[in-house]
């Protein structure tokens, strides 16, 4: 009887914590979402209003302007991350000199905290003191004024991509320099003897090899990016107007601006069920070419 | 894993598996970040950004004679007006700690110089927690509504006073005002010393009092004295418009400017790209930013005579006055530098600061800023004056908005109610000269609040001798500067401080920063601004709302702020 309990003796402060940071709140916040709570409105009775806060949200406009700009950024930022990566880790998959010295300083942007980076480019896209304006226009003179690259609703959310593409292009780099790594010599020296060239190879050999770890790398962003706040936060707050607000900002302005605590539910269950969705269809794309 | 199972299709039952798994995967890891982010962000670790200027308090207190003694206590402060404090005859607090929320940076500065004066005359060990500007309000609501009481005294905008008196957060501090009025170990506050417009506005709910005005916002409106007063600029500027500027701007006294002719004038007059010969970049800047041009575009709303609501709660905003002062605001933007639409309080100050805008409309706290060499690069070339207006059936309606603006108030899940007030009314009672100390000093962005501190300019210069890095402040035109706030002050619109204000900013805010990105026109914006302000009024409670619309007009009509 002792031995059969022993494991739920080990299990039980893990249990505990996870009862307590994420089901609980889990099923509170699934609580909050059907009925009508709002912070510091005492006037307000509280009562069970059903399905009222998700008719609302699917009715949102801004809500809904809000999810497609933010399956637009998702798409933007984690195509050019891939992409990029992929080049990079190519590039640093063979040996040369200074190759570890040349990993560590592009890991540095995805070693720095978001807010830090937030400040950062802030300083940077600055449109009247920033260096980003100097090197284009005054010493690349690619335009003749100064860009307002936060201020300016045509460009201010491919500046916020841009800085998201700068910081994680590293971490996609890292994951997939590491499954370059864990590819066997053997299927390349077998294609070599029958005459297979660079781009075959990488076709046919480094490509298939390479899926679990562009899964995992894809993923991990894809979550991540659909989270998407600080650096909204911190550019642009939003604005200029709408053109950079995204679901998890308009999420934490419902919620925490305007203390709507229980819209505020509704719409971060909506984002969840579609972000989910849109994962598994990208788990079974990407299955579905490993098997061919 | 055989090639077999590798090949087979996903049946529906797994791809929803797989959708489940990932979903718990993706709520465990945001609830988690979210949890996580909360603790880190308030409850484990409560932002604290300001470091103590241990060196300025040193100073400060060589400066005011305090004598406490164990047989005849007395707090003598050396400023005029000479007061003298009678202090309990041992610290009435002691060993009790209070905890101040307030927005993190220079408005901080003052509880952090007299942590140690409150610590030695109250016996009371002062707490500083600063949390971001933009976070401030969400911060201290969470404290009231979850009745965590974290925070005994709190510093929030009046904006946000709707939600926290109206929601019965803080304290009725009138019996301890009153107290004050007899009792001289507590100190009277003067309550009738702190004008009117700001103890009406900022202060009072049905009634009732609940909090002291820390910080007197209001606009000005400021210019470069030495380019929009130079006689040889005044005669290209008539050449080309008919008029000097001189004939419609006087420094420290009541401009005759109007938003839709002069002020555009003067924008288009000094913008390098309109004018090449113009000395300064930018004719103008503005608060355009999404969060805050609201209380720009409030200015020119108030101006061209509009009100928020009528009485039965409809929205105004998008009616005449709303889109012309929309429309005005889209017409100026080309005169402000690049990236103004992103504009927050630092950038704005800092395009005229530093010499790139020649007229701007701003805080008080620009005026000396702009005086105080370390921080400014047009000392001695500022002009203040009257806030620009329009036009309104033939009179010309001069309105700046009292925008946002401080207080500071007792939570009501303090345990030390008391003693929190002590506190509140040590900051701004006679040791720090009625605050004036405060409102003085470049290094805060308090402004003036009390009619002392338009009273008393020699304090102001006291102020600023007193401590080597605010010595090399100009001291020239601060007459100029104290007249000129008080004309705003008079000529002050008041912000919407209902419950629901920040909801309510927020809609507007948005519409008004995509009509000045050319996102939709002026009237459309409105439109949909007042369309949701209807679903927020209406959501919230029109009748609740009603009542609080009506109760704040009564104190704009106390204030003189509105006549109907």
């Amino acid at each position: 009887m002792r031995r059969s309990l022993t494991p739920y003796f080990f299990l039980f402060p893990a249990i505990i914590t996870i009862l307590a940071l994420t089901i609980v709140p889990l099923v509170y916040s699934l609580y909050l979402s059907f009925i009508n709570y709002e912070m510091g409105r005492p006037h307000i009775e509280i009562r069970f209003v059903g399905l009222q806060n998700y008719i609302t949200a699917i009715t949102d406009m801004r809500f809904l302007i809000a999810l497609l700009r933010t399956f637009l950024f998702v798409g933007v930022v984690v195509s050019c991350e891939f992409v990029l990566g992929l080049i990079l880790a190519l590039a640093l998959n063979r040996n040369f000199r200074g190759r570890n010295l040349v990993i560590t300083l592009l890991t540095i942007p995805f070693m720095v905290a978001p807010v830090a980076v937030g400040f950062i480019w802030w300083t940077i896209l600055d449109a009247n003191y920033g260096p980003m304006n100097h090197l284009v226009v005054d010493f690349l003179h690619l335009a003749n004024d100064k860009i307002s690259w936060t201020g300016d609703a045509n460009v201010a959310l491919f500046s916020i991509m841009l800085v998201d593409i700068w910081q994680y292009t590293p971490f996609m780099m890292l994951i997939l320099l590491a499954g370059l790594r864990s590819i066997p010599a053997e299927p390349y020296e077998a294609a070599l003897i029958d005459g297979a060239s660079g781009f075959t190879l990488f076709r046919y050999i480094t490509l298939p090899l390479l899926k679990p770890a562009i899964l995992v790398a894809l993923l991990i962003r894809i979550i991540d990016s659909f989270k998407i706040y600080d650096l909204v936060y911190l550019l642009t707050y939003g604005g200029p107007g709408t053109a950079t607000e995204v679901a998890s900002f308009y999420i934490y302005l419902r919620g925490f601006k305007h203390f709507r605590i229980s819209y505020a539910a509704a719409l971060s269950y909506i984002l969840l069920m579609i972000s989910a969705v849109a994962i598994t269809l990208l788990i079974n794309i990407i299955r579905r070419g490993t098997r061919r | 894993m055989s090639s077999e199972t590798k090949g087979k299709k996903i049946s529906r039952r797994e791809a929803l598996s797989t959708a489940a798994k990932i979903a718990t995967g993706v709520v465990v890891a945001g609830v988690v970040a979210g949890v996580g982010g909360y603790l880190a962000g308030s409850t484990m670790a409560p932002a604290k950004t300001v470091t103590e200027t241990r060196t300025i308090t040193e100073r400060i207190t060589e400066r005011i004679t305090v004598t406490v003694t164990e047989t005849a206590p007395t707090v003598t402060e050396t400023a005029p007006p000479t007061t003298v404090v009678a202090p309990p005859a041992k610290p009435p607090y002691e060993g009790v700690k209070l905890t101040i929320c307030g927005d993190a940076g220079h408005n901080q500065m003052p509880f952090y110089w007299e942590k140690d004066r409150i610590a030695e005359i109250l016996g009371v060990e002062l707490d500083i927690v600063g949390v971001p500007f933009g976070e401030l309000v969400d911060k201290i609501m969470l404290d009231f509504a979850t009745g965590a009481g974290e925070y005994d005294i709190v510093v929030f905008p009046p904006f946000a006073g709707g939600d926290f008196y109206g929601g019965g957060y803080l304290v009725n501090i009138d019996p301890y005002i009153e107290r004050g009025k007899t009792d001289p170990e507590h100190w009277d506050i003067r309550w009738d010393d702190i004008i009117l417009t700001f103890r009406e506005l900022y202060c009072s709910y049905g009634g009732k009092r609940y909090a002291v005005t820390w910080d007197g916002d209001h606009y000005q409106c400021y210019f470069r004295r030495d380019l929009l007063l130079d006689p040889k600029i005044n005669e290209d500027f008539k050449n080309k418009y008919g008029y000097k500027i001189t004939d419609v701007i006087k420094s420290g006294g009541e401009s005759k400017l109007r938003y839709d002719k002069e002020w555009l004038e003067i924008a288009e007059f000094f913008t390098q790209a309109y004018n090449p010969d113009s000395p300064i970049k930018y004719g103008t800047s503005e608060l355009a930013g999404r969060g805050c041009n609201q209380w720009h575009w409030n200015s020119r709303f108030g101006s061209a005579g509009g009100i928020y609501f009528d009485d039965d709660m409809n929205p105004l905003i998008n009616k005449e006055p709303g889109v012309r002062a929309l429309q005005n605001f889209v017409d100026v933007i080309k005169y402000c530098p690049p990236g103004v639409l992103d504009f927050g309080y630092e950038e704005h100050k800092d395009a005229f600061l530093l010499g790139d805008a020649a007229i701007i409309v701003q805080w008080p706290c620009i005026g000396k800023k702009g005086q105080d060499p370390t921080q400014s690069k047009i000392v001695d070339k500022l002009g203040y004056t009257l806030v620009p207006g329009f036009e309104v059936g033939g009179v010309l309606n001069q309105r700046g908005n009292l925008a946002f603006g401080r207080v500071l108030a007792v939570s009501k899940f303090s345990e030390n109610p008391e003693a929190a007030y002590r506190v509140i009314q040590y900051l701004s009672g006679p040791v720090s000269w009625w605050a004036t100390k405060w409102v003085a000093d470049p290094r805060t962005g308090l402004d003036p609040f009390r009619y002392y501190h338009m009273e008393n300019p020699d304090l102001w210069k006291k102020r600023w001798g007193s401590d080597p890095e605010t010595a090399g402040i100009s001291w020239n035109a601060l007459p100029e500067y104290l007249q000129s706030a008080k004309i705003n002050i008079e000529h002050g619109f008041p912000e919407p401080t209902i419950p629901g204000t920040p909801e309510l900013y927020d809609a507007l805010t948005v519409r008004i920063s995509a009509a000045l990105a050319g996102e939709m026109d002026p009237k459309k914006a409105l439109d949909e601004a007042a369309a949701e302000w209807i679903e927020i009024i209406d959501r919230i409670g029109r009748d609740y709302l009603k009542k609080a619309w009506q109760a704040l007009k009564v104190g704009w009509k106390a204030a003189g702020l509105l006549k109907e």
